[in-house]
């Protein structure tokens, strides 16, 4: 069930009455029932696992709790590990075996995914979950029931944002539903929407010619469509978290932020610390501080392998594509880059206003992160290297007929029609990029604001795509 | 209460916003002259021939050249990836405002019948939705559309890519007072220099292609010959040229064009194919494997404006 699906919102409406009608003490099962619900609507084999994975999970954790530190507490500790690090690797081996996601990208509706729900996120909850109790940073005791909950809550089932334990549990059958949160909730869902609908899913087509079909035939092509690619990927993935956030406000609870205006960084530190928020934090959290602890002794070797190996597990995470590493290590390579400049003292900073340099150092980042996209969405490493052939072909990089070599295979004709949609594409993107700040403040808002409600559902009628429901990216992880 | 009343604010708000729009966006694209169906609504064409189909008489017919072989006034109907169930409304819309042409000249192939080639083509008739033929017919071919139409401005919403450029353009109609389209008799001429390869031929047909029969395209085709047959109209059915190794290893044609033959032939309806011409010989003839170039469909507009006036309208 796509969460900007009518059956979502018919769902979720359902869900939201019988919460409603439910006493205080009740509220946090019907949650549960729905979630195991909208699991095992999309696939039984997924509850099935879920609650597998958990119950396993808590168990062990419970285990950690009680034993006094020994071999037994190790033994147990590392068990619950490696059951969620096999889940997460058995599932994606069964699922693409050790290609990219070419089949995802270009034969959606023929391919069958070996589809286990979320699978991928609650496992890192799981481990995050294994981490806390073993060092005995989260003290509280949970039942088994609040840890399904913290794994099946279905608003951030399928594709985060990843909570930590810390963050969601405490809440679980706390929470009291308010009436700015409930508009708070609403104003975020329509801000995914507008995000998914209006921009991410009017790039798509385009990208999809591009990158699958066509090729980009000249260097000005390729440039353009790893940017828009860049644009529609963040869209798409913030946009389907807006609705996530946003449909749990509505039952009173608050869950993570994943993205804080990413596409505006000015270093790919920044960026990370701005993208993809949830699992930044989890990789940072569980994977780079220990690594960096233990290579304390050595600060420039604890940094930088701190930095690959967390990267390289990203990359893995994301899929056991070739792509998927050049993608992630791409990344840490220039992070070990930007730090080793910075250490040097070397900065365009100080010698260009800060204005300037900002936008310079934005753009720079914006590239880099497109670029190593270009990796990310492509089929096969074969393919990704073609692309960059003709990327940095500078002979044939601006082709003599603009409009018909570069527009018109972007606009998916060059009819006027096509034209005419592509230039309110460009308009809409440009127009919510460059008033991203104020809009993210006016959505984020608890205040109710009618005119922005209104316009919102008006846009999402007019320009958004509504006949065609694409899948959101991040759900295939 | 005061919750109520935003949730009234909110809700009224929106649904008078998208009455308006749907309001006029009917009105514009009605308006928009270069929307033939909104062109054929508006305007008394009266034509004594009339040309169906997809892209290709689209592209390839001329009402003027034929109108020299013929004497009969023209007007081309055709449009890309038309199907039959939108020929059939197309046709439909054309007789509610128009007399009934002499002669209605379709082109058939196997593609016709085929659910790869051609589409039907729904947000079209969203101006239309309250002729009750219309509506019936989208309801059959586009299910998940209509289930959207009640709802205001759905009707526009729902296939949004394909309204704005067309309102606005009827805007612009309306205001510059236009009296006629851009093509005045429907002919549409799309004669690119497209490169041509035999490589790009093959990758239009698959090898040993194997042509579908779609029972419902099947039915409009019915429903075409059955309204032509009300209206005492004479229907004449064509394919023109096309490259003739395109289908060398097709699997399946004659036998597609053998039923269609048999179904034909039962309501007395000419098949004239042109699968022997020269010019289907040699790739430079054509830009897509069933669309000739420019001066090779002059040379065919010529050819089927004689045979038409020979074998039919003269007789």
């Amino acid at each position: 069930m796509s969460l900007n699906s009518l059956a979502y919102f018919a769902f979720l409406g359902t869900s939201l009455l019988v919460y409603f009608l439910t006493p205080k003490n009740y509220k946090k099962y019907i949650v549960l029932l729905a979630s195991f619900l909208f699991i095992g609507i999309g696939s039984l084999d997924s509850l099935v696992v879920l609650i597998i994975l958990s119950t396993s999970t808590y168990f062990i954790a419970k285990k950690l709790s009680n034993t006094p530190i020994n071999r037994v507490r190790k033994l147990h500790y590392f068990s619950g590990l490696a059951l969620n690090c096999l889940a997460i690797l058995l599932f994606k081996y069964l699922e693409n075996g050790f290609e990219g996601y070419e089949t995802f990208f270009k034969e959606s509706s023929t391919h069958h995914f070996f589809l286990l729900l979320g699978l991928s996120f609650y496992c890192l909850q799981n481990i995050g979950f294994l981490i806390e109790k073993y060092f005995n940073r989260f003290k509280e005791e949970i039942s088994l029931i609040d840890f399904f909950f913290f794994n099946a809550f279905f608003p951030k089932l399928i594709a985060g944002p990843i909570c930590q334990p810390h963050e969601l549990l405490p809440q679980i059958g706390r929470v009291e539903v308010k009436k700015d949160q409930i508009i708070a909730g609403f104003q975020r869902i329509l801000l995914g929407l507008v995000k998914k609908m209006v921009i991410a899913d009017r790039i798509a087509p385009g990208v999809h010619e591009i990158f699958d079909i066509d090729g980009p035939g000249n260097g000005i092509t390729a440039l353009f469509t790893a940017f828009l690619f860049t644009i529609q990927l963040y869209f798409d993935f913030s946009g389907y978290t807006d609705i996530a956030i946003g449909s749990a406000k509505l039952f009173g609870y608050n869950i993570k932020e994943n993205f804080n205006l990413p596409l505006r960084a000015t270093s790919i530190r920044d960026f990370w610390r701005k993208w993809h928020i949830s699992l930044t934090s989890w990789l940072t959290k569980y994977i780079y501080y220990p690594i960096s602890f233990h290579l304390r002794d050595n600060p420039v070797s604890s940094v930088i392998l701190g930095i690959l190996i967390t990267f390289f597990l990203s990359g893995l995470w994301h899929g056991f594509g070739i792509t998927f590493l050049i993608y992630a290590i791409s990344h840490a390579l220039f992070i070990i880059i930007e730090l080793y400049l910075e250490k040097r003292n070397w900065s365009i900073a100080r010698i260009l206003p800060p204005t300037i340099s900002r936008f310079i150092s934005g753009l720079l980042t914006f590239s880099l992160v497109s670029f190593s996209l270009v990796f990310f969405r492509s089929a096969s490493l074969h393919e990704a290297f073609s692309y960059f052939a003709v990327l940095f072909d500078l002979t044939h990089f601006i082709p003599k007929d603009f409009l018909y070599e570069v527009i018109a295979p972007l606009a998916l004709g060059g009819d006027q029609e096509s034209l005419f949609n592509f230039y309110v594409t460009i308009a809409l993107v440009l127009i919510f990029l460059l008033l991203e700040k104020r809009i993210e403040r006016l959505f984020h808002s608890s205040e109710l604001k009618i005119p922005i409600i209104v316009g919102a559902i008006l846009v999402l009628f007019i320009f958004g795509i509504v006949e065609s429901t694409e899948q959101f990216i991040y759900t295939q992880f | 209460l005061k919750d109520v009343k935003h949730i009234v604010i909110i809700l009224g708000a929106v649904l008078f916003f998208l009455f308006i729009l749907e309001k006029s966006y009917d009105y514009l694209l009605h308006e928009n002259l270069n929307i033939k169906t909104s062109y054929v609504v508006n305007h008394k064409i009266d034509a004594d021939l009339l040309i169906v189909g997809p892209c290709v008489p689209d592209w390839m017919l001329s009402p003027e050249l034929l109108k020299k072989e013929t004497n009969l006034s023209a007007y081309n109907l055709a449009k890309p990836h038309f199907s039959f169930p939108d020929i059939y409304l197309n046709l439909h819309l054309y007789l509610r405002e128009n007399t009934p042409p002499k002669n209605v000249l379709m082109f058939v192939s196997p593609e016709s019948f085929d659910l790869n080639y051609n589409i039907f083509n729904s947000y079209l008739y969203g101006p239309f939705l309250s002729d009750s033929i219309v509506n019936k017919v989208v309801l059959d071919m586009d299910p998940d559309y209509m289930k959207w139409t009640s709802f205001p401005f759905m009707k526009y919403a729902y296939y949004n890519k394909k309204y704005h450029f067309n309102a606005i353009q009827g805007l612009k109609h309306i205001l510059k007072n236009k009296k006629s389209p851009y093509f005045i008799d429907g002919f549409e001429p799309q004669f690119n220099n497209w490169k041509i390869t035999p490589d790009a031929f093959k990758s239009e047909y698959p090898k040993n292609y194997s042509f579908s029969w779609d029972p419902k395209r099947a039915f409009y085709f019915l429903k075409i010959i059955q309204l032509c047959s009300e209206k005492d109209i004479q229907l004449i059915l064509y394919e023109s040229p096309f490259y003739s190794s395109t289908y060398s290893d097709s699997q399946n044609r004659q036998k597609i064009i053998n039923k269609t033959k048999k179904i034909v032939e039962k309501h007395a309806i000419p098949y004239f194919i042109f699968d022997t011409l020269d010019m289907s010989h040699s790739m430079h003839n054509f830009q897509t494997s069933i669309n000739l170039r420019e001066q090779s469909s002059i040379e065919f507009n010529k050819l089927l404006g004689k045979l038409l006036s020979d074998s039919i309208i003269n007789k």
